[in-house]
């Protein structure tokens, strides 16, 4: 009994040797600060590469700031069951200009780091195969810019 | 475990006339098979392990402890006992079964006395359990019937139920995914499993679209007890085993063997006087690199086969 | 459907420095594996199995690079020896594995189970208490459990490892039971198909920006793959017969399904490296099939090449081929194929493999011309295909394996006439640039010469003159700057000195020869003709001395000497209008000195009087025309044909030169040496002249022009080299040269040597004279030879 089996499947060399169907890349990369004073924001570049068929393209680059990523949260708190992780800090702190001595919340150390966040955050909200239903993730991925008043829904 | 000590100690604090100490000896205490099993505290005790049918035969010494003086009782018994405890309502004992032997008739005892017991083969329809929040035992207990107090001695015994070999015990296959994300199919050779088997299987992968970082397979053990709006579940990991690092493409087969000999369990018992169920399910858990876990649960039975040399009357595993 | 749910954000894993992973993971190991000895040597075999698999855990790691975690599995893999060694020693004592194979295995994390299983497994095999195969066929079916790429390589390295000398072999006690070498054969290419598709899975994982850092990784760990091979390779039972039918197909099934370049370029490799020669010579065509269905970018080149040359110094080494075994044409089918396969190859790739293949034709087919020219003509339409107009221009690498190619069979053939017969030699050379095409007919230029070979037939000489072209003519790609002189002298002289091996022993064929020769180089233009055609003269003009020494059989010596004379006047001819006026002169009086010996007077006289029409017009020079005077007269000197006519007006030529030279020394010097034309020159009859009288006029005049000298040095120095000549003729008995002269001579000598400054030009002087004085006290003295009785000194 010790080394009792039931038969394997016997695996074609097709799918032994085939890429691996679940290949999901996001990346946040290319800060770039806009705008003056209040109207002054950060955005990033956020580059999807994907073999997954949900996302109908296989690569899509589009520019998102803070404020999108949240609107994007917020959709998926509100349509799906899906525990959408934290976002990185706001740094209400940093929003102040009176109480920062250096740039604030357009510091490079802290857009770095908010960066790198951001990348956690996308990653984890894309490999997450119920989060991948919602229309919102798809249009944050994929369209040039997001419509704010689309219609929630599912893709599959 | 044995309850009825404390009241002997009490009594003899007090000091109350006669006290006599009761020992109950079985028969064939050098031969028959011992089994340790914890009680709710831990304690290991050693038991006398019967089967069903098996023949509870014995001696009752009563011991009086003060030389001399007499005990007045209204009766000496010695009863076989099955009793279903819920924890949670405590001293409400169901007793499924009881059988009494009078050993004595109302009078008194002047000196210490031997009687001797015997219930002949005796039904014992369910396995001895010690759960979360119920518990099946079997004991005999020997009474002396008293005005104030009665003087009780208790023998708990552990009964094994044994089954043998199913008659149908089809393996479990299943497929199961997430829609375009995950399809996998599990294989168990077998739906019902004695307790020194090995569970053997196999997981097939069919489309892997998500990162899987490993897998594992646990058994849990479901303990329900109670009816209706009453009903408490309780669920405990036996064990949780790896059987995959890393993540598989399409087509791949990953191997399960779990041996079970080395963990604590007990048969498979559905429904046992409608007092409380113990189940055991495979879980089978992907993991991945974002540690969010994929699950699937299958209940599997779990049954005694009679070990070579011991005699029982042998039921078939419903 | 699965249920779900969202767990907690996953630990960012924190890129640690892999040094001080490394000692942190060791430390553990080391204080584990300690545990587990102590509780191994109080046989506390639980506690020491539990200790072992705590030290095993921290072979899960996901944060080591493949690099540290090898270091790490190598001090692991150490440790578990002392394990395997205490169980080998407790199971010899009796006790039984199989429960310890079972117990092993509640271990919960699937890394320190399975290395466990596989210790266990080994000794379990070694207890030999259930079939080997069994086991073996259980532990790698296990291992299936591990996907993770780099801790399943190193796992089913170590079962690899752990199980190498327990393998059931040939030698197997109980086939039966334990099974044969097909069980172990069905074991590792199991085991080697897994640890393949891991491999190749690796290159899958991590960032795709980190591509080429992983391919650094995977080929860090190729090795471990690899050893699947080496474990096949020492099977007993893995001979020929079982390496064709079972191992090799089992093999390339997994390397061509693999399309990963990596792998595919390392296994191939790998194959050729590690299975003997013979198996190769058997399985060629599996072998070569599977590389013409690798991926684009495995340089197939490479691994053709390495069996190619392999193969090569095989049958080198042990004797021919097997007659049966069509070796070339095996390759030379495959090469097309897998070049026509692959239209993105580099084209020195595939001119690469045609020197391979080459090399595979001269070394093991050398008689076989036929497969070197089609070697040739593969690549020939390899170029066509390509529309390959230079290929120095298309790619300076692909020119570097033409080069070597047609290098080859030069150098392997013993002669270059066996490469002429090579049709598709000369073709191919006219794909090279410019100058690639002069360096390779350098090359073979030197290699016919290195190997003297003879080319005895018109037809070899333009076959050959036309494969060196580009050192024969013009090119038209030629670069309009000029060559550096001196490489192009040593070129040419290089060519020139071809014209010795244009040879036969046949005098006719050997004259087409040299016309053939001469066609070819007169087309080279001037400045090579110089080099070229001398030696082409002096071939012929040998020839010519040749059929005058052959009149008594060829009744036609003389026209077919007319013909050769006619051929090097005109070829001298063409000399001296390309302005070569000294070595035109030169030829013409070499010709003459041919012609005298053929004795054709005419002609001689011819070719004398065409040099001194070339001295006369183009010689101006003072120092060419000393050296030419003194030439004309040394010829003239050496001929015997010359009626008294002619050499009268031919000696008065020579006289009227020298003394309208420009010095008056060199006059001197001149006029003395003509002397000898009139004293040991012979006439027609062969008889030397001997006219005195004409020799003292000679010396006389040299005297007079002496005289005259300014420098008075100069002046002493002339009349000592004077005084020798007297002194010469006197002793050979020229009547007309009396003492008188001499003492004269002496005296004067005497008067003026004294009033020399005495620097090194007078002790030179002096010591010269003073020679001929010693000389002729001695002959005073001597009974017989002259006598010097009238003198005194």
């Amino acid at each position: 009994m010790s080394t009792a089996r039931v038969a394997m499947n016997r695996q074609g060399v097709e799918d032994a040797y085939a890429e691996p169907m679940n290949f999901l890349e996001i990346d946040v990369l290319d800060p770039q600060t806009h705008g003056l004073g209040r109207a002054r924001y950060t955005d990033y570049e956020i580059r999807l590469r994907t073999n997954l068929p949900v996302f109908k393209v296989q690569e899509a680059v589009v520019r998102r700031r803070y404020s999108d990523f949240e609107w994007l949260k917020n959709e998926l708190e509100r349509d799906s069951k899906i525990l959408v992780p934290a976002l990185p800090g706001k740094a209400i702190m940093k929003q102040l200009p009176l109480l920062t001595k250096d740039e604030g919340i357009f510091e490079d150390a802290f857009i770095e780091e908010r960066r790198k966040g951001l990348e956690v955050f996308i990653n984890k909200i894309a490999g997450h195969p119920l989060a991948q239903n919602e229309r919102c993730l798809h249009m944050f991925l994929v369209d040039r810019r997001i419509d704010r008043n689309y219609t929630p829904g599912k893709i599959r | 475990m044995t309850f009825p000590s404390i009241f002997l100690f009490i009594q003899s604090f007090f000091g109350f006339g006669q006290t006599a100490q009761i020992d109950i000896v079985l028969d064939d205490k050098s031969t028959r098979p011992q089994i340790e099993v914890k009680d709710e505290e831990g304690h290991k005790n050693q038991l006398y392990l019967f089967l069903d049918g098996e023949t509870v035969k014995g001696q009752v010494h009563i011991n009086l402890k003060t030389p001399g003086k007499k005990l007045e009782h209204n009766g000496i018994k010695v009863e076989f006992l099955g009793q279903i405890e819920m924890f949670y309502d405590r001293g409400n004992h169901h007793e499924f079964t009881s059988l009494v032997r009078e050993l004595a008739p109302p009078g008194e005892m002047t000196r210490s006395q031997t009687f001797q017991f015997e219930f002949q083969n005796v039904e014992k329809s369910h396995e001895s359990y010690n759960g979360i929040n119920v518990r099946l035992r079997y004991l005999l207990r020997v009474t002396i019937v008293r005005r104030l107090a009665d003087i009780t001695k208790e023998l708990d015994l552990w009964v094994h139920q044994y089954s043998i070999l199913p008659k149908i015990n089809n393996s479990i296959k299943m497929e199961v995914g997430i829609e375009d994300c995950l399809h996998i199919e599990f294989e168990y050779s077998k739906s019902k499993y004695y307790l020194k088997d090995a569970i053997v299987g196999k997981i097939y992968f069919l489309l892997v679209r998500i990162k899987i970082k490993h897998m594992e397979l646990a058994i849990i053990k479901r303990e329900s007890t109670g009816t209706g709006p009453n009903v408490y579940n309780e669920s405990e990991t036996i064990t949780k085993y790896e059987i995959m690092d890393g993540a598989p493409v399409r087509g791949e087969s990953i191997p399960i063997r779990l041996f079970l000999a080395g963990f604590e369990l007990a048969p498979t018992m559905r429904d046992i006087n409608k007092k409380f169920s113990v189940r055991y399910y495979l879980n089978l858990v992907l993991v991945d690199e974002e540690e969010r876990r994929y699950f699937k649960q299958q209940e599997i039975t779990l049954w005694r086969k009679k070990e070579d040399g011991e005699t029982a009357e042998q039921y078939l595993v419903s | 459907m699965f249920s779900q749910n969202f767990p907690m954000a996953a630990a960012t894993i924190v890129a640690e420095d892999q040094d001080k992973l490394l000692e942190e993971a060791l430390t553990v190991v080391k204080a584990q594996s300690l545990q587990m000895k102590r509780c191994l040597d109080k046989n506390k075999l639980m506690d020491a199995l539990k200790h072992c698999s705590t030290m095993l855990s921290e072979l899960r790691t996901a944060m080591m690079s493949p690099k540290t975690y090898y270091e790490l599995y190598m001090t692991v893999s150490d440790e578990l020896r002392y394990l395997e060694m205490y169980l080998i020693d407790e199971f010899e004592k009796g006790k039984r594995v199989s429960d310890l194979y079972e117990l092993v295995q509640y271990a919960g994390n699937i890394i320190p189970r399975l290395y466990l299983l596989i210790t266990v497994g080994a000794v379990y095999i070694k207890a030999k208490e259930a079939p080997k195969k069994d086991i073996l066929k259980d532990l790698v079916e296990m291992c299936r459990g591990v996907q993770h790429p780099l801790r399943g390589l190193f796992l089913r390295n170590y079962l690899l490892s752990i199980t190498k000398n327990v393998l059931p072999d040939t030698s197997e006690e109980n086939p039966q039971r334990d099974g044969s070498f097909r069980e172990s054969i069905d074991f590792v290419l199991l085991n080697f198909a897994e640890m393949n598709k891991l491999w190749v899975r690796m290159q899958h994982q991590g960032h795709s920006r980190d591509r080429e850092k992983r391919e650094r990784e995977r080929q860090e760990l190729r090795i471990l793959v690899g050893t699947n091979l080496v474990r096949l390779s020492q099977l007993e039972g893995v001979d020929a017969a079982c390496y064709d039918e079972t191992v090799l197909p089992g093999i390339l099934e997994q390397v061509v399904s693999c399309k990963d370049a990596i792998a595919q370029e390392y296994l191939m490799e790998c194959i050729i490296q590690v299975f003997p020669d013979e198996y190769h010579l058997r399985t060629l065509p599996k072998f070569l099939a599977a590389c013409a269905e690798l991926h684009k970018a495995v340089n197939v080149k490479n691994i053709i090449i390495s069996l190619l040359d392999r193969l090569a110094a095989f049958a080198t080494r042990d004797g021919s081929v097997p007659e049966e075994l069509k070796l070339f044409e095996i390759f030379s089918g495959q090469v097309a194929t897998v070049i026509e396969a692959r239209p993105d190859m580099p084209t020195e790739d595939m001119l690469a493999l045609q020197v391979s293949l080459a090399k595979l034709a001269l070394n093991c087919y050398k008689d076989k011309l036929e497969y070197m020219d089609k070697v040739l003509r593969n690549t020939a339409d390899i170029f066509t295909r390509m529309k390959t107009t230079n290929i120095d221009a298309d790619s300076p690498a692909a020119a570097k394996e033409l080069t070597k190619l047609l290098k080859l069979p030069l150098d392997a053939y013993p002669d270059v006439l066996t490469v002429l017969r090579l049709e598709n030699f000369t073709p191919l050379i006219a794909f090279f640039g410019y100058e690639s095409r002069k360096h390779l007919s350098t090359h073979i230029v030197r290699a016919a010469i290195d190997k003297k070979t003879k080319f005895a037939a018109p037809e070899s000489v333009t076959a050959l003159l036309d494969m060196v072209a580009p050192l024969i003519v013009d090119q038209e790609d030629q670069p309009a700057e000029k060559d550096d002189p001196e490489d192009f002298a040593e070129e040419q002289s290089l060519v020139g000195r071809l014209v010795s091996l244009f040879h036969s022993e046949q005098p006719d064929q050997h004259y087409q020869i040299l016309s053939t020769a001469r066609k070819h180089f007169g087309n080279g233009g001037e400045t090579r003709i110089r080099y070229t055609l001398p030696p082409l003269i002096f071939s012929a003009l040998r020839l010519a001395v040749l059929y005058s020494s052959l009149r008594e059989q060829d009744e036609l010596w003389e026209k077919k000497c007319q013909k050769i004379f006619q051929f090097c006047h005109q070829t001298i001819t063409a000399l001296a209008k390309a302005d070569f006026s000294e070595l035109a002169m030169r030829l013409f009086l070499q010709a003459a000195l041919a012609a005298d010996k053929t004795g054709v007077e005419n002609i001689a006289y011819e070719f004398v009087t065409q040099a001194i029409q070339i001295f006369e017009e183009d010689i101006s020079e003072s120092k060419a025309q000393i050296s030419a005077v003194s030439l004309l007269i040394g010829t003239l000197e050496a001929t015997s044909c010359f009626g008294d006519d002619n050499f009268d007006r031919l000696s008065t030529k020579c006289a009227l030169h020298a003394s309208k030279l420009l010095k008056k020394p060199d006059q001197c010097r001149a006029i003395s040496t003509l002397s000898h034309l009139f004293w040991s020159g012979s006439n027609a009859e062969g008889e030397e002249r001997r006219d005195g009288k004409r020799v003292l006029e000679c010396l006389q005049r040299a005297l007079k022009i002496a005289d005259t000298c300014m420098d008075a040095s100069m002046n002493v120095h002339l009349f000592v080299e004077l005084l020798n000549r007297y002194v010469y003729y006197y002793e050979r008995g020229n009547e007309m040269v009396t003492l008188k002269y001499i003492t004269g001579l002496i005296e004067l000598i005497t008067t003026n040597i004294a009033s020399m400054d005495r620097n090194d030009e007078y002790n030179q002087i002096n010591a010269n004279f003073q020679n001929i004085i010693t000389h002729i006290k001695l002959k005073q003295k001597s009974a017989d030879g002259p006598n010097y009785a009238g003198i005194t000194v």
